[in-house]
């Protein structure tokens, strides 16, 4: 009689051991799993806006690597590294020849946070359209 | 009265196993609701940042020259293109009753704060109330402003019901 009861208070406090370690397990995975969206969330946004900005002001165009570098350095945060690929294409008897590359920033990293995005823009000669351009970029944490 | 002493004593071992297990699932619920619900405010808040900074720096605003007329204003936004700050347009931002502004940015319950500055983090503007509260999200976001590359943080925070807000005049 006395055994069982061990037997069986034993029984109760495995399973309560059981169920606590799984929930405050899920607990501690769904708060990290906020914690990552919302930092590649800023990473992706802090990208697009680099880009965007960097066109608007006219560097991207400029498709002078150092130029394009210091912008960047300028006001990206110091916890974040910035890899940028623009890639130059142009109209040829209808089909597009790449007539121009350029990188800039560290060679990519592995990193736990890391994301990637791309865009395009076009210049202009006069009225009429020069080159189109592709742009990518890899952002980590450093 | 030797059998009552042993039954006594193998009672009180069990109640006392029983009260400890029980207290420590109690506490350990009641603190992983308490999270559920920290973390179900933080998404709120982070997704309230993400859509209002959004707005402010991708949308020009309905109508799209508000600024020269605020009371015909329908939609914030602070560009005068993708990414690019008009000044004249914070400025009048920055002029709204805190009430207009929390509704026109779109925090719902929440409150906001908002800071205009350039690269150098010298600061051209700010508008809102300055964050006091235990939960604050921040979406920076770079734009351009004055033809100068700068930054717009869009800060979302809660307060505790009843907390006096210090709202930025």
């Amino acid at each position: 009689m006395k055994n069982k009861g061990y037997v069986l208070t034993l029984d109760a406090a495995v399973s309560v051991f059981i169920v606590l370690t799984i929930l405050g397990y899920a607990s501690t995975l769904v708060n990290d799993s906020r914690v990552t969206q919302w930092s590649e969330y800023q990473m992706l946004s802090t990208g697009y806006d680099i880009t965007t900005v960097l066109k608007n002001n006219g560097v991207l165009q400029s498709m002078n690597d150092s130029f394009i570098e210091e912008s960047i350095n300028s006001v990206l945060s110091g916890n974040y590294e910035l890899r940028l690929e623009v890639t130059s294409y142009r109209d040829v008897d209808g089909s597009l020849v790449e007539v121009g590359f350029m990188d800039v920033g560290p060679e990519v990293k592995e990193s736990e946070l890391r994301t990637h995005g791309r865009s395009t823009y076009v210049t202009f000669a006069g009225n009429l359209v020069d080159t189109y351009n592709a742009v990518e970029f890899w952002i980590w944490l450093k | 009265m030797r059998k009552g002493q042993v039954l006594t004593t193998d009672y009180i071992v069990a109640v006392s196993i029983f009260i400890l297990i029980m207290g420590f699932t109690m506490y350990t619920w009641g603190s992983t609701l308490y999270r559920a619900r920290q973390d179900y405010l933080t998404l709120e808040l982070m997704n309230t940042a993400k859509r209002s900074s959004d707005q402010l720096v991708r949308t020009q605003g309905r109508p799209i020259d508000w600024e020269t007329n605020v009371s015909s204003l329908e939609s914030l936004g602070l560009a005068s293109s993708d990414r690019v700050i008009s000044q004249a347009k914070f400025d009048e931002l920055a002029g709204l009753d805190y009430g207009d502004l929390r509704r026109y940015v779109g925090v719902g319950g929440h409150h906001v704060y908002l800071k205009l500055s350039l690269g150098d983090d010298s600061l051209l503007g700010e508008a809102g109330a300055v964050p006091t509260g235990s939960i604050v999200v921040n979406s920076r976001r770079i734009v351009s402003v004055e033809n100068n590359t700068g930054y717009l943080d869009v800060i979302v925070w809660n307060a505790p019901t009843g907390e006096v807000i210090p709202v930025v005049q």
